[in-house]
């Protein structure tokens, strides 16, 4: 029995040696000096040896106890070590241990916080193929070939009549065209144009657009949903205005400007010294587009609007460079928390 | 539309400054883009005047302008050469300023102490590019007074006006003047024209045949002889460089300034260079070589619209003229086109010779085509003011009947106030007069009317004015956008809002969001290069892609067929901007050809969920010990699983080249492939200088989706006690887990609720080819408490069963 308490005692010290943490060590206490461990085996043992063995066996096992417990505390500080003191101090101001959460993208926080204000307003969300037939791109837009409107939207084609879509407002004649009115639908997306790179330019960016159909649709009620979602994202101090625009779709056109927030309107190199920042077109939905899905144009009229997401980021956190967008940077991307 | 603040007041004797100017107009949708003062960045330059000329010794290239500010005289050298003694110009001192240039010092040149500089009209930020020479001003200005100081021309103030392109109108002086008209409600002052013709008639110099009538409805002309080409007066030059337009010479510069001036554009020929005395509007002969005044040859097809003698093309209509026939210096007489082409295809033939010009993008844009005669003669009356050339009597008009005229459009009153949300006048007398007021300074004839109805025929210049709704357009934008109420919805509809594929959508996007991980937004189109470091096979069917037919970037012109590449290279950009832990997903789409025959078929569109993590570095105190592994990316799976609320998944292994061999899988739930994911490759790592493992995950959102159950299926809490096992067993090492788990479950369905791996040991103690695997197995019943025997008695099935079944053996 001596040379098994050797063997014992070799064993611990290796695994003891070994060992990195606490659970593991708590393991190991338990195994060799728990109240069902190895001594207590041994010492249970005990009775079958002869009289004369006993005392030294005895000795031997409390001196191995002894040891043990000692080596397992010497061992329990070192490990401590690592994060607290001699006396169980902590270091309070270590970091926490990593769970930080991921970001969303920041043309993915205007898409969620623009479907979420339209939502509110009973839009529903719609979406549709990046890739687009022409006729719905364009044609069905009031947008026929050789129209000039077509030279800002230069386009990359896959055939002569299958493009990448250049805006979202193909989904407002898809929808038409499955449903009668009324209809308030938003849809977001990507959208393609053959823009060389600059910092306000690249061929992709996100669009928002939105369509209501209805009896009684009017100028004043686009003014008041896009002054409404205005207040939402850009917050209560910036001031919207309407001016006139033209885009084909729409009659009478329009375009919303809102006043620039780091001069308060009036005037700095970052809004041209107008005071003001362009941020979507809109319009009552032009008669031929109703015409085009069916619609009756005596009797429905409609409002569409669209705008650009990269630049409603840019405008709402003070971005100067569009391409920071798609760089996808993480020192860029987790600034958006 | 470059344009001045002087220049409109000519036109309209309108109240406004220069900044209510800017602003009224920005509210009726003619926005400035840039707005400045005429010498905003001008300063110390003054009048003076050259009293005497020589060439400097060392370099005759160059002359020492004497010049007299009145108080003073100023030497200074001078590179120009169209100026003479007895010429005004503008001279910018020491310590003066110019746009470009801070501070204006004095400088040696060529051993002579210049004191200043003669300005041109491009170092006055007055032209693009290089002037020719210097600004030659108006006699008689004061000598020695600041430029600024200088009546109109100095206190002017230059506007960038962003015309909408079915505006056309807006582009001219007379446009502008005329919307200008329209808010201020003074009148508009069209320019008068007094013409005095010879006794020579036209039809003796020149016969004009249209022989492509479709394409060119309306064709006017004069002819002016005797008259000599030469530099403008200052008032010419000085109008055209306000509307941003290079002067040449008198007759190129009254042709620009009467198109500036009307929107009508015009252009003269050498009449003695038209061969046979004879113009034919007429489309080209197929391969046809004409050169254009640009000096470069082109070769003309039949869609392109020429202008013709007896003999060639002298012009290409309504976008340039031609080499053999310009106005020249020694040019006596001249032919005046004035014309009205067809838009479409003068747009169509821009976009062949990919060539703008100030006349194709009025053409291609829509001109009057009723203001061809009114331009012609206006350009005569100047030429005969200023050269002392001979009009000849008469004015070639040859129009079609087909020519377009204004169609008449009913308006409803109660339809205008629908439209735009609000009542625009107290009654519906007051209203009728508001509209009748606006349709006069619209220049609309009033063909019908009653209470509530008129029928009207817009203007010849408003060719976009063409239904009830643009009328209505033009009463709001006078009645002013910003006096339009602001109301909400009237009535309430109800939309389904987000469908359920939108939901889990942004279900998965918050998921892996909440890993940690950063979502990134990658361009759609990519280069098809990234398939051969992929590592992809020549007939692998991601290769298969929707090719653009006109990309911009070489390196972006197919659709991309995974997220991968895209990930790939933005983990790429991190790591070399120094990023240590990079967690990243995309979401987005996809694209595969389809093979249908149809040319109208959409490519297919799939929605892919793409991530990867990758850790270099040591990080941080806890850090240090994460070890980003297959099962780290796992672990993000598991939990988006978990949140999708799918539980049955199947890892296989797999075999996408771009991950490590046997270190990557295919993701199966039922029995549809959701997903791949593993090691990337350590090729691609390498060639992307990626340093440390990278681990990724691609899913296919279109068959995840259909898996989901909608609904939470609440399970009653366990009464009874569970008892827990572990068992450690010696099995072959080909044997996978899961293998093991399923065939552990069947064994008791009823009360074993899971088996939970917790240890995997390889070592000397276990024979090779083999493994120790330690897990815990965790049992309850429903419906009573369990015994140890009971549960002691399966524990020996499952022995027996593994042991049966894979050679399993109990560990020791």
């Amino acid at each position: 029995m001596e040379k098994e308490i050797k063997n014992l005692r070799e064993q611990f010290k290796k695994r003891l040696a070994s060992l990195e943490t606490r659970p593991e060590l708590q393991k190991i206490e338990n195994e060799y000096i728990g109240r069902k461990g190895l001594i207590a085996q041994m010492l249970k043992r005990m009775s079958l040896l002869s009289a004369a063995e006993k005392p030294k066996v005895g000795q031997l096992l409390n001196k191995l106890k002894t040891d043990l417990q000692d080596a397992l505390a010497e061992k329990k500080k070192e490990l401590a070590k690592g994060i607290s003191g001699e006396q169980g101090y902590i270091d309070i101001t270590l970091p926490g241990q990593n769970f930080s959460r991921g970001t969303m993208h920041p043309v993915e926080l205007i898409l969620k916080e623009t479907k979420n204000i339209f939502l509110g307003m009973g839009f529903s969300i719609v979406d549709g193929p990046e890739i687009e037939l022409d006729y719905y791109n364009f044609e069905a837009l009031n947008i026929p070939k050789d129209h000039p409107a077509r030279d800002v939207q230069d386009s990359f084609y896959i055939t002569p009549d299958i493009l990448l879509r250049t805006q979202t407002s193909p989904m407002q004649v898809r929808t038409m065209e499955n449903q009668s009115p009324p209809v308030r639908i938003v849809s977001a997306g990507k959208c393609f144009r053959r823009d060389s790179i600059d910092n306000t330019h690249t061929p992709m960016f996100h669009q928002i657009e939105g369509l209501a159909v209805d009896v009684d649709l009017s100028l004043s009620d686009l003014k008041g949903v896009i002054t409404e979602f205005c207040k939402q994202i850009f917050g209560k101090d910036r001031i919207i205005r309407f001016r006139p625009g033209y885009f084909p779709f729409v009659e009478p056109g329009a375009e919303v400007d809102v006043s620039c927030g780091l001069c308060q309107g009036k005037g700095c190199s970052s809004c041209g010294y107008s005071g003001w920042l362009e941020i979507m077109g809109a319009g009552m939905v032009h008669p031929h587009v109703l015409e085009m899905v069916g619609y009756d144009t005596e009797k429905y009229t409609g409002f569409a609007f669209g705008m650009g997401a990269e630049r409603i980021a840019m405008l709402k956190y003070d971005i100067n460079d569009i391409r920071l967008f798609f760089e996808n940077d993480i020192r860029f991307l987790t600034q958006f928390k | 539309m470059q344009i001045s603040y002087n220049l409109l007041k000519e036109y309209v004797d309108f109240d406004f400054s220069p900044e209510e100017l800017s602003k009224h107009l920005s509210m009726r949708g003619i926005v400035s883009e840039r707005t400045r003062a005429v010498f905003g960045e001008v300063e110390g330059v003054f009048i003076g005047k050259i009293i005497e000329l020589k060439s400097l010794a060392s370099n005759s290239s160059l002359s020492i302008c004497t010049v007299d500010l009145k108080n003073k005289k100023l030497e200074v050298v001078c590179g120009a050469k169209n100026m003479k003694i007895g010429d005004f110009v503008p001279i910018v001192i020491e310590g003066g300023s110019l746009p470009g240039i801070r501070v204006v010092e004095g400088k040696e040149i060529h051993g002579f102490y210049s004191q200043g500089m003669i300005c041109s009209a491009s170092e006055l930020g007055l032209e693009k590019g290089k002037s020719s020479g210097v600004l030659i001003l108006e006699h008689n200005l004061p000598l020695g007074e600041d430029i600024k100081n200088i009546g109109e021309i100095g206190n002017d103030v230059i506007y960038d006006f962003e015309i909408f392109s079915n505006r056309p109108d807006l582009m001219s002086i007379i446009g502008l003047a005329r919307e200008i008209s329209l808010l201020s409600g003074k009148p508009l002052r069209p320019p008068e024209i007094s013409l005095k013709e010879a006794e020579e008639k036209i039809n003796d110099s020149i016969l004009v045949e249209v022989e492509a009538e479709d394409l060119c409805p309306r064709y006017a002309g004069r002819v002016i002889k005797g008259l000599k080409v030469e530099e403008s007066p200052f008032w010419l030059r000085w109008k055209l460089l306000l509307l941003g337009i290079r002067p040449i010479n008198n007759i190129v510069d009254i042709t620009n300034f009467v198109m500036m001036e009307t929107g009508q554009p015009l252009h003269a020929f050498d009449l003695n260079f038209i061969h046979g005395r004879k113009i034919i509007i007429r489309r080209a002969y197929p391969g046809e070589v004409f050169n254009t005044l640009d000096g470069v040859e082109r070769v003309l097809i039949t869609d392109n619209l020429v202008i013709a003698d007896c003999d060639r093309p002298i012009a290409l209509a309504g976008v340039m003229g031609g080499e053999n026939s310009e106005i020249k210096d020694e040019t006596k007489d001249v032919f005046l086109e004035s014309a009205y082409f067809e838009p479409i295809n003068n747009r169509r033939t821009n976009r062949y010779f990919a060539m703008r010009t100030d006349a194709s993008n009025r053409f291609e844009k829509g001109i009057d085509p009723f203001g061809q005669v009114f331009a012609v003669n206006r350009a005569a009356s100047l030429i005969t003011e200023l050269t002392s050339g001979k009009l000849l009597r008469g004015v070639i008009d040859q129009y079609s009947k087909e020519l377009r005229r204004s169609k008449p459009i009913e308006l409803y009153l109660p339809k205008v106030e629908k439209i735009m949300g609000t009542r625009i006048g107290k009654n519906d007398s007051e209203v009728k007069e508001r509209v009748l007021g606006i349709l006069a300074k619209l220049e609309c004839r009033i063909d019908e009317q009653d209470e509530h109805y008129f029928k009207i025929t817009p203007p010849s210049f408003r060719g976009d004015i063409q239904k009830d709704v643009d009328i209505i357009e033009e009463i709001a934008r006078v009645f002013g956008y910003e006096n339009i109420p602001a109301t909400l919805f009237k009535s309430t509809v109800v939309q389904e809002g987000k469908s359920e594929r939108q939901k889990v959508a942004d279900l998965i996007r918050n998921t892996l969001i909440g890993c940690g991980m950063n979502q990134i937004i990658n361009y759609s189109m990519v280069n098809p290069k990234c398939f051969d470091w992929l590592r992809l096979p020549s007939m692998h069917y991601l290769r298969e892609t929707v090719e653009l037919k006109n990309p911009l970037l070489q390196e972006q012109t197919i659709m991309r067929t995974t997220l991968i590449p895209g990930l790939l290279k933005t983990i790429q950009w991190n790591v070399n901007h120094s990023a240590e832990r990079i967690k990243l997903f995309e979401m987005g789409r996809v694209y595969f050809p389809q093979n249908q025959a149809s040319k109208v078929s959409l490519p297919l569109e799939k929605l892919m969920i793409t991530g990867g993590i990758t850790k270099i570095g040591r990080g941080n105190i806890w850090e240090k010990t994460e070890d980003w592994n297959l099962f780290y990316l796992k672990g993000i799976l598991d939990a988006l699983f978990d949140s999708l609320r799918l539980r049955d998944i199947d890892y296989i292994q797999g075999d996408m080249p771009f991950f490590q061999l046997e270190k990557n899988g295919v993701i199966k739930s039922q029995s549809n492939i959701i997903g791949i994911f593993g090691e990337l490759h350590k090729d691609i790592g390498n060639f992307l200088d990626i340093p440390g493992d990278v681990f990724i995950f691609e899913l296919d959102f279109a068959e995840l989706f259909p898996l989901l159950k909608r609904e939470i299926i609440f399970q009653p809490l366990p009464k009874y006690p569970y008892i827990h096992r572990d068992m450690a067993i010696v099995i072959s090492e080909n044997i996978d887990f899961a293998k093991i788990k399923k065939e552990i479950l069947k064994i008791r369905p009823d009360i074993i609720k899971s088996v939970e791996i917790f240890d995997i040991f390889r070592g000397k103690q276990i024979e090779a080819g083999s493994k120790s695997i330690a897990f815990t197995i965790v049992f309850q019943a429903n419906d009573r408490t369990l015994t140890d025997i009971e549960v002691d008695k399966v524990m020996e099935n499952v022995t027996i069963r593994l042991n049966t079944l894979f050679e399993a053996n109990l560990r020791r």
